[in-house]
């Protein structure tokens, strides 16, 4: 069982949850990061990260 | 603090990461088949994980919650408990101890006291580990209970007996490499969940030099110089001159030297980790790959604390922390608030997952340590040797059932005593305190015999008694805070009381370990191969190793890095 994979799994679900909580939440509860919204930003950098480790995990398969 | 209201998103996340806990669990348990796989991962694990898991056993949530607290109570000089309070110990850990946790193939740190001393040095450490496991691991769960009762109102006896339920699932089907997987998505939820609450923070405090600015005015409202909450040395040269209260001997000396490479060095919860490891190598380079991140996570656990005070001050009450009922800041609150504040529903599901994954690697980490003492150097050693594997095996299994229900009733002893924190907390540095001599002598000193090691352990863990109950930490009443013998000295604050306590222990048993070893018979060298410095060959790294892979010089490297860290926020 390779870790990496589970670990680039659960940040690609849960990065793909925080894209869905900011499309579905009204804009007056947005919070912004530097005027970004902020689960949209975050969602795509744990989905990024998650792709990362699941292609590392591949790779290394 | 009002209530948390969280929403569908919030608890879709939380159940996610449930699902992918359990699943490890049932994935790993079709590879249990010898007490060998379940209570020491078979040790065929790689570096990295075991690194990280090295890590994050030590990053519960009380650590979390209780770093931030810090740092919003005493400003970066927070950060020595991992600059100097850590990582130079886990270089030493790496380098020069593990050759002979790993090397003698003991398989616990109790069982290594018996191969380089006796039974009743080994059976004095096993049985106080294995209540210190129990009691932490308790109210680890306690903690978890109290906070989802009072953030989000959930009922507290079903908060800790699901969380309970969980850890027993998976540490029960997938033992030790369960706890070391679940470690390591713990440390990246962490990250994952921290990072950007310090990224609003200091976005809403106008960056780093806004929070400088505004903590410079907080210190010279609390009668300190300008730098004492932003500088973590210029303000030790008194113990009044700085929030903390400790002055630069003490810290070095109490924290730097005593406590810190008393845990990090002896206490066999992170070290199981690293003897976990699949290689000598790698056992030794587990510490420092651990010590990496270790560096750098006062920017995620302090910087949240020193960012909270910052907004408190200019907000005018509108972000203000909880007060406790004698009338001081709950400082404990600060994250909670934080993610109150800042973090919108989802984020804040992702936040809250975090603070549970700590909660419960926290509890998984001690239970592992906990079965593996247990079996191994309690019941094996004293009540049923000469059993098959598979007896001992499912006597791990046992042991993590009665683990976890002794954390239970540990939980709701933590809930009717409300100083059972405050007592484990002195009773660790009561024991891990001398121990590190005991190691320090055992390991490095040849001549250091059995009668030396226990006596003087007996008498360092008397010595830290002792000198407890003769002081006090100022405007505290004698009793569990000290003082109960007469409270013949005053410390500033109780960190400078407990530090000096445990450089009063580490002395008291060093001293005492020497004197009576000189007067007693040491053991045979041929007993000592493997075991002591001088009878030991050091591995030696593969000549193919690029030299930064070596672990004296990645030890260095650290050592360097951590160094200049110091510097920058001198």
């Amino acid at each position: 069982m390779d870790l990496r994979l589970i670990i680039g799994r659960l940040l690609l679900a849960i990065g793909l949850l925080l894209i869905v909580a900011a499309k579905l939440a009204p804009a007056t509860i947005r919070t912004t990061l530097y005027g970004t919204n902020l689960n949209l930003a975050w969602g795509i950098v744990l989905v990024a990260c998650g792709a990362l480790f699941m292609t590392t995990a591949r790779k290394a398969k | 603090m009002p209530h948390i209201e969280l929403h569908w998103i919030d608890y879709a996340i939380l159940i996610t990461y449930f699902a992918f806990v359990l699943g490890i669990g049932f994935q790993l348990r079709r590879n249990m088949r010898s007490a060998e796989d379940y209570l020491l991962s078979g040790r065929a694990i790689p570096a990295w994980i075991a690194g990280l898991a090295f890590l994050s056993a030590n990053l519960g949530a009380q650590e979390v919650m209780g770093m931030a607290a810090s740092g919003a109570k005493y400003g970066i000089a927070t950060s020595h408990f991992y600059w100097v309070g850590a990582v130079p110990a886990m270089v030493f850990v790496g380098v020069f101890m593990m050759p002979f946790y790993y090397g003698s193939r003991a398989r616990s740190v109790p069982e290594y006291l018996k191969l380089r001393f006796d039974e009743k040095t080994r059976a004095f450490n096993a049985i106080t580990f294995a209540s210190m496991t129990v009691m932490s691991s308790g109210i680890s769960l306690y903690a978890m209970g109290l906070l989802l009762a009072s953030l989000l109102g959930w009922n507290f006896d079903a908060s800790i007996a699901l969380a309970a339920l969980v850890v027993l699932v998976y540490i029960f089907l997938g033992g030790l490499t369960s706890a070391i997987y679940n470690e390591v998505l713990q440390f990246f939820l962490i990250c994952a969940g921290f990072f950007p609450l310090v990224l609003v923070g200091l976005e809403n405090v106008g960056g780093w030099n806004g929070l400088v600015k505004q903590l410079e005015a907080v210190a010279v409202s609390k009668g300190y110089v300008a730098g004492a909450y932003t500088h973590a040395w210029t303000q030790m040269s008194s113990p009044s001159a700085n929030p903390m209260g400790i002055e630069w001997f003490g810290m070095a000396m109490g924290l730097g030297f005593v406590l810190s490479f008393g845990y990090w060095c002896t206490d066999f919860l992170v070290v199981q980790r690293a003897m976990a490891a699949d290689s000598m190598l790698a056992a030794r380079k587990t510490p420092l790959i651990a010590a990496v991140p270790k560096m750098v996570f006062p920017a995620l656990v302090t910087l949240p604390g020193m960012i909270a005070i910052a907004i408190s001050s200019q907000t005018n009450g509108a972000f203000q922390l909880p007060v406790k009922p004698d009338g001081s800041l709950n400082y404990d609150m600060t994250i909670p608030l934080m993610l109150q504040t800042f973090f919108p529903a989802g984020m804040l599901g992702l936040g809250l997952t975090a603070l549970m994954a700590s909660f419960m690697s926290g509890m998984a980490g001690n239970v592992t340590a906990f079965n593996t003492v247990w079996t191994y150097d309690i019941y094996q050693a004293y009540l049923k040797p000469g059993q098959s594997d598979g007896h001992y095996l499912n006597v791990g299994k046992l042991a993590t059932v009665f683990g976890i229900l002794a954390s239970w009733g540990a939980a709701y002893a933590a809930m009717k005593f409300n100083n059972i924190m405050d007592l484990l907390q002195l009773v660790f540095a009561f024991v891990n305190a001398p121990l590190f001599a005991t190691f320090l002598l055992g390991m490095f000193w040849a001549r250091a015999t059995a009668h030396g090691a226990f006596f003087g352990l007996l008498g360092g863990t008397i010595a830290a008694a002792v000198h407890h109950g003769l002081s006090l930490p100022m405007g505290s009443a004698p009793g569990l805070k000290g003082g109960w013998l007469a409270a013949t000295t005053v410390y500033p604050s109780e960190m400078a009381q407990n530090f000096w306590t445990a450089i009063w222990a580490f002395s008291v048993c060093f001293g005492l370990t020497v004197a009576i070893s000189l007067v007693t018979r040491p053991k045979a060298v041929e007993q000592l191969r493997g075991l002591v410095y001088a009878y030991t060959e050091m591995p030696k790294d593969p000549v193919d190793l690029a030299w930064y892979q070596r672990p004296a010089a990645l030890g260095g490297l650290i050592l360097l890095a951590v160094t200049i860290l110091n510097v920058i926020f001198w």
